[in-house]
């Protein structure tokens, strides 16, 4: 584990993926300490302002502080496309362990399913199931972390598929170990670790995605500060203020891409024979 | 032969002088080529032999000038046909590849297009010549050339892919498109190791007589000391990327002066001492912080005669007749290499209770593959297939059977199937007790039978620390309290000469032998009564196998226990195992002795690969017999001799119609319909020319020499 | 590839539609429990809620409902909408043309700039094109369409400025530009995304391609690059690219729902957007399944490709 690290110390990518997330989660955690305004108050005689001196980044059609709602707005980002990863990641995970070392019937039957799930687009897949709930941000998590569950456990499985062939699950079983041990101490600990790197790429989906369902307003809900949700909010404003998309815009493709990068870096780190840029 | 030591040769040939090449890392600059000077002349073979990071592919392709941008040429030059190769352009470059300079590869199967038709590429090799060339008479060329190499159907196998052929037909097909610009210069990088072993002596034919057509000269590397003898007219030993020894192959294989050579040679199985059971000598472990140190001889890490001046480099100086050796005590007289630990000879066999087996095997079958599931319904079908069938073997007590197959033969199948990694058939009785059909086993058989794998990269788990590994058998099989499990794990690891210490480490902080050791420490941690061996060293130089062979013998001195050895390596299994067994596409076609030695009766298929097995010795002569076609399954008859369609002596419809059956006496089984008479009057495969005549007197010849060799 | 591989590949195929329809059946009518209370909203006072729960028979088991409702979508009879109460089959079909249009137009774009892009990344490999391809691909890849859209609007389309409509649809009958430059702005929101993220599959593909044994053996012959490149890389390095392609049309679909919505160009996702809001049952199960029903098509027609291109494997 520590030379995964110094690995990813040494890869340019995952330095700059690390540095922009670190970014983000001190947002995250500090966001609503360090934000000038409260992120819903109104300041009528205020509206729809380009940045200045009292508002850094501007202010949207009700006059509420850009910047403010901004790095409230951080927070809701970043647990959203966290939980709902590693929802999506742990469900499927187990289904792809299992599936995978048991093989079989049962296995077939598991793999049509997610052939189905997998044929139906994310976005789509998301909608359908908010309708269904209802359109808030727990919600919305559920639906993300169970649109993710299909793809991670097919990765999980296929990983799982050529564990299972090396010698040292056969010496497991040869030896007369349980399947639960050879399942969850032998081949899960070696499955991790790719599997992980799978998920860590997704956040930065799971991100898009979720602002894509708060853009569509089945998302998180007003007056929540949400950058996708700005966005929507600010649809009829925008020939006279670009600010207005432009911010909370720039803010998800920065958290984006902190993830994107974080990712390839982790992956390149995993497995040094692809690891020159 | 016997041309002037280091003399150029005249412009045509190869002259390397003086070459260094570094890789540049993050670390600093890794030497992985020093001062490194060889000639090649015309019409000549020149084997350059090394284990595994000597450099001597860094070499091979250094002269081709195909290297990783890391890699820097710090010194020397490479001369070609009068040119200075390492300061050619791009263009002069492409000029010299695949026209001047042909390449034959280690892996044939990686080494063409997947995507391409196998003539398709053979004509992009044609038209490279004569890029004007008609397509009728290019094609016209390409047949010739597959022709050649010995590809009967050269029409079908123009357009066939490479999936769609075997191995060897892949690398003769590297070996026509090698040769299609008449080169000057071939290059050989290993080209029989991905191959079995009587594929790998076609090829071997092969390239002798392409090599005395076109009188080119000829780069061979392989780390196979024992092949240099039927190939090379030269030899260049290499090591931590200095030549070590060089010379006339004849003369270096008789009287290796390099310490390195001789440990190397000493560590080749040699089948003359077949039925011995003698100890490999040993090389000494490297010293890890010295093996890439720079100055002095690179090898006195290792040597067990390393003195103070050994500190300085040595140069390569000539010695004799026709040799060259880097080492400054190369000429010394009676000095013993030999360490007290090599020394030492195994405890000697004594009779065996052969009325009870400790494993039977009657009517043993193995099936393969998996039953059509739902996939069944849109097409997929039973897939199914016998992969071993119709198998009798008896095991005896502190006994070691050696199990040779060619790969696909079904060797591994048996042995998973033993364990109850694979479903199986037949009757098994371990230990008086029979073992029910299926792949459920007692507890106490699993604990009294255990299996070790080829691969050390996968025997073990890779994020789990040694210890770990170490301790799951012990918790499995030996609920004792009174001593703790870290002191009996720091036990095993002794008991495989791996110090304590390596239980807090990962397997990929250990080197591939010993891996090899801890799966070895795992396997024998319980005191089983049989361990089965599957193909344990083949992923391993010759020098960590001979360790690995003289330590699974100790272990088996000390407990008792009986090895099955599976291999593909028949001189192997000859020079430490009590009895071995043939294996033919899913049966046994013969149960020899070791102590028959290398001497007839033979099973026809025994018979070749004898004679495909390389004897690294300059005067025994083997003689050749080579099989037709592939090895496959289509290739059996389903009612006859398994081995019908290949077999050189096949005798007429008999062989076609009926199976034979295991018969003999002694101990010595053979399942042919060829008469036991017949069998035992033919001339045996190995025979010492010149000097003496009959089989027998030759043995005595070889062990003399291997005494000399010692002292010399 | 043989017939018999055809065969079982259809057959799977036809499998995946079957288990797609339940499962966008068993989302929408089973899990709610009461479908109803899902149509008419909490407040639905009681009487309504009894008349609907009888004119959709949802007291029947589900079975019963799932065959009807199968019945339906497989003889083209998809109910009427309840919102509108036009008849869905037309409406959707009408959108899903429009639909069609947009991802064709925005598919045939992107395949011809992402490869010879991705192509062009992998031959400079460490070098300033590689590393300018890389950094664009990242920030394509991490943009999502609406956010795109938006921007596009508010650069392009600025009424002062009068180049592109901030929306909307025009029929061909309007004329050929008119219709076109509606499809403008959507079709490059739609594109940028895919084109960095099938051009960084491209370049690691050809990557790897270039440092096998038998690129090795095509330079040794003594071959030009540009043969090289030609004959042995780009027939190897295309071949995984038709996955990434069909991959990525899943993608698309998903952005074309959004696009669609952000400009207001009535198609099939801004149907599909509508009839969610409004909860319009046979509307939202019509259009979902047309689109899975897509997206499945053309991952069978990229398996069938491959499977055609690929001499390696025997496809039985």
């Amino acid at each position: 584990m520590r030379e995964i690290a110094t690995r990813l110390i040494r890869n340019p990518l995952g330095v700059a993926g690390l540095a922009l997330i670190s970014f983000a989660l001190f947002l995250a955690v500090a966001g609503p300490f360090l934000a000038p305004y409260d992120p819903t108050q109104f300041h009528v005689r205020a509206r729809l302002q380009g940045p200045s001196a009292a508002f850094w980044l501007g202010t949207d059609q009700f006059g509420r502080d850009i910047f403010s709602r901004i790095l409230w707005g951080a927070r809701s980002t970043i647990v959203f496309g966290l939980t709902a990863t590693m929802l999506g990641t742990t469900f499927g995970m187990c289904i792809g362990l299992v599936s995978g070392y048991v093989g079989g019937r049962a296995d077939e039957i598991v793999m049509r399913l997610i052939d189905a799930k997998m044929a139906i687009p994310n976005l789509l897949f998301t909608l359908l199931i908010l309708t269904v709930l209802g359109g808030n941000a727990t919600n919305a998590v559920i639906a993300v972390a169970i649109a993710f569950t299909p793809s991670m456990a097919r990765i999980t499985r296929s990983v799982v598929l050529s564990e299972r062939t090396r010698d040292y699950v056969n010496a497991a079983r040869a030896r007369g170990e349980s399947s639960a041990y050879i399942m969850f101490r032998e081949i899960l600990p070696n499955v991790a670790a790719p599997v992980i790197v799978e998920s860590s790429i997704r956040v930065a989906f799971a991100v898009m995605l979720g602002a894509t369902l708060s853009y569509l307003g089945l998302g998180v809900q007003p007056p929540s500060p949400d950058w996708g949700l700005m966005i929507a909010e600010a649809r009829s404003f925008l020939q006279r203020s670009a600010w207005l998309a432009l911010w909370p815009g720039l803010s998800i493709a920065v958290v984006a891409i902190g993830f994107n990068l974080f990712g390839d870096g982790l992956r390149d780190a995993l497995n040094p024979r692809v690891g020159e840029a | 032969m016997n041309a002037g030591v280091g003399n150029p040769g005249g412009s045509s040939g190869l002259c390397i002088e003086g070459l260094g090449i570094a890789y540049q890392t993050a670390a600093g600059q890794r030497q992985a080529l020093s001062n490194v000077s060889l000639t090649i002349r015309r019409g000549e073979i020149l084997a350059l032999v090394g284990e595994s990071g000597s450099g001597k592919s860094t070499l091979a392709y250094a002269i081709l000038r195909y290297l990783p941008p890391e890699a820097v040429a710090l010194s020397g030059s490479i001369e070609f046909d009068g040119r200075d190769l390492l300061r050619l352009d791009d263009a002069g470059l492409r000029d010299l590849r695949g026209s001047r300079i042909g390449v034959v590869y280690q892996d044939p199967s990686t080494a063409l297009n997947p995507t391409m038709a196998l003539g398709e590429q053979l004509l992009e090799s044609v038209r490279r010549q004569q890029p004007s060339i008609a397509r009728a008479e290019a094609v016209a060329r390409a047949e010739a050339l597959l022709r050649r190499v010995q590809l009967g159907d050269a029409n079908a196998i123009m357009a066939r892919f490479p999936h769609q052929v075997s191995g060897g037909e892949k690398q003769r097909v590297m070996i026509a498109m090698a040769i299609a610009g008449s080169p000057s210069l071939l290059i050989f990088d290993e080209p029989t190791s991905a191959l079995d072993a009587t594929t790998a002596a076609e090829i071997v034919d092969l390239i002798k007589d392409v090599q005395a057509e076109y009188s080119t000269a000829v780069l061979y590397i392989t780390h196979d000391l024992a092949s240099v003898a039927t190939i090379a007219d030269r030899v260049g030993v290499i090591y931590a990327g200095t030549i070590v020894e060089e010379g006339a192959a004849e003369a270096v294989l008789r009287l290796p002066r390099h310490p390195y050579t001789r440990a190397l040679l000493n560590s080749v199985p040699n089948p003359f001492r077949a039925g011995q059971r003698r100890r490999f000598e040993l090389q000494h472990a490297a010293q890890a912080a010295g093996a890439r140190a720079a100055g002095g001889c690179k090898y006195r890490w290792r040597c067990p005669a390393a003195i103070e001046v050994c500190a300085q480099e040595p140069t390569l100086e000539p010695v004799g007749a026709d040799q060259r050796v880097a080492c400054h005590r190369a000429t010394e007289k009676g000095l013993d290499l030999r360490s007290a630990v090599t020394r030492a000879t195994f405890a000697p066999r004594t009779a065996v209770d052969t009325s009870q087996a400790l494993l039977s095997l009657r009517n043993f079958a193995v099936m393969h593959g998996r039953r059509a599931g739902i996939s069944g319904f849109f097409g997929g079908r039973d897939s199914r297939v016998a992969a071993v069938d119709g198998v009798d073997l008896d095991l005896y007590a502190g006994r070691t059977l050696g199990l040779v197959g060619e790969s696909g033969c079904g060797k591994s199948s048996l042995a998973r199937a033993i364990v109850g990694l694979l479903p199986s058939g037949g009757d098994v009785v371990f230990d008086g007790q029979p073992v029910p059909p299926g792949a459920w086993r007692a507890h106490s058989f699993r604990r009294d039978v255990q299996i070790i794998f080829q691969h050390p990269d996968q025997a073990l788990n890779p994020r789990m620390r040694i210890g770990e590994s170490l301790k799951r058998p012990l918790k499995l099989y030996q609920a004792n309290a009174d001593v703790s499990l870290d002191h009996r794990v720091a036990e095993m690891l002794e008991r495989v000469h791996l110090s304590a210490s390596y239980a807090r480490r990962f397997p990929h902080q250990l080197s591939g032998g010993e891996k090899q050791r801890v799966a070895i420490a795992r396997a024998f941690a319980v005191n089983p009564r049989l361990v089965i061996c599957d193909e344990i060293t083949s992923g391993l130089d010759v020098s960590v196998q001979a360790s690995i062979i003289n330590l699974l013998s100790d272990l088996q001195d000390a407990l008792g226990t009986s090895l099955l050895f599976i291999t593909h390596d028949l001189n192997l299994v000859q020079h430490f195992a009590d009895e071995i067994a043939v294996m033919y596409l899913g049966r046994i076609m013969e149960m020899r002795p070791a102590s028959a030695g290398t001497l007839p009766p033979y099973h026809p298929y025994s018979e070749a690969l004898l004679s495909a097995a390389p004897v690294p010795d300059p005067d025994v002569q083997s003689r050749r017999v080579r099989l037709s076609g592939a090895i496959g399954p289509r290739s059996f008859s389903t009612v006859g001799c398994r081995f019908t369609a290949r077999c050189p002596r096949k005798i007429g419809e008999v062989c076609d119609a009926r199976a034979p059956t295991l018969e003999g006496e002694g101990g010595h089984r053979i399942a042919c319909h060829i008469p036991r008479s017949e069998l035992a009057s033919i001339p045996p495969i190995w025979q010492v020319h010149g000097k003496l005549e009959t089989g027998t007197n030759s043995k005595q010849l070889i062990s003399a020499r291997n005494e000399t060799l010692n002292q010399a | 590839m043989s017939a018999a591989y055809l065969l079982k590949r259809l057959g799977s195929a036809i499998l995946i539609l079957w288990l797609v329809s339940f499962l966008v059946f068993f989302i929408t009518q089973i899990l709610p429990g009461n479908a109803a209370v899902m149509i008419l909203g909490e407040f639905a006072t009681k009487e309504t809620l009894l008349a609907l729960e009888s004119e959709l028979r949802l007291n029947d088991p589900w079975w019963h409902q799932y065959l009807r409702w199968l019945r339906g979508i497989v003889t083209l009879d998809w109910g009427v909408s309840m919102r509108d109460h036009v008849p869905v089959m037309p409406a959707v079909m009408l959108a899903f043309g429009r639909s069609m249009t947009l991802a064709a137009l925005s598919l045939v774009l992107v395949v011809t700039i992402s490869i010879p892009l991705g192509v062009f990344a992998a031959l400079n490999r460490g070098r300033c094109g590689d590393f300018a391809v890389g950094t664009l691909g990242y920030i394509g890849v991490s943009i999502p369409e609406f956010v795109i859209a938006t921007l596009l609007i508010v650069a392009l389309a600025r009424p002062e400025l009068g180049w592109f409509p901030a929306g909307g649809y025009e029929p061909v009958q309007a004329g050929l530009w008119q219709w076109l430059r509606h499809f403008i702005l959507p079709v490059l929101a739609l594109t940028i995304v895919l084109i960095a993220h099938i051009a960084r599959q491209v370049r690691s593909e050809m990557v790897d391609v270039l440092r096998t044994d038998y690129i090795r053996t095509a330079v040794l012959k003594g071959l030009k690059p540009w043969q090289v490149l030609l004959h042995h890389a780009l027939p190897n390095a295309m071949l995984p690219t038709i996955t990434v392609v069909a991959l990525d049309i899943g993608y698309l679909i998903g952005g074309v729902i959004v696009v669609e919505e952000v400009f207001a160009f009535p198609g099939l996702g801004r149907l599909l957007i509508f009839a969610v809001q409004n909860r319009d049952l046979p509307m939202i199960q019509a259009a979902a399944v047309v689109l899975a029903t897509l997206y499945a098509t053309t991952s069978l027609l990229s398996d069938l490709l491959y499977a055609y291109f690929d001499r390696r494997i025997v496809y039985a």
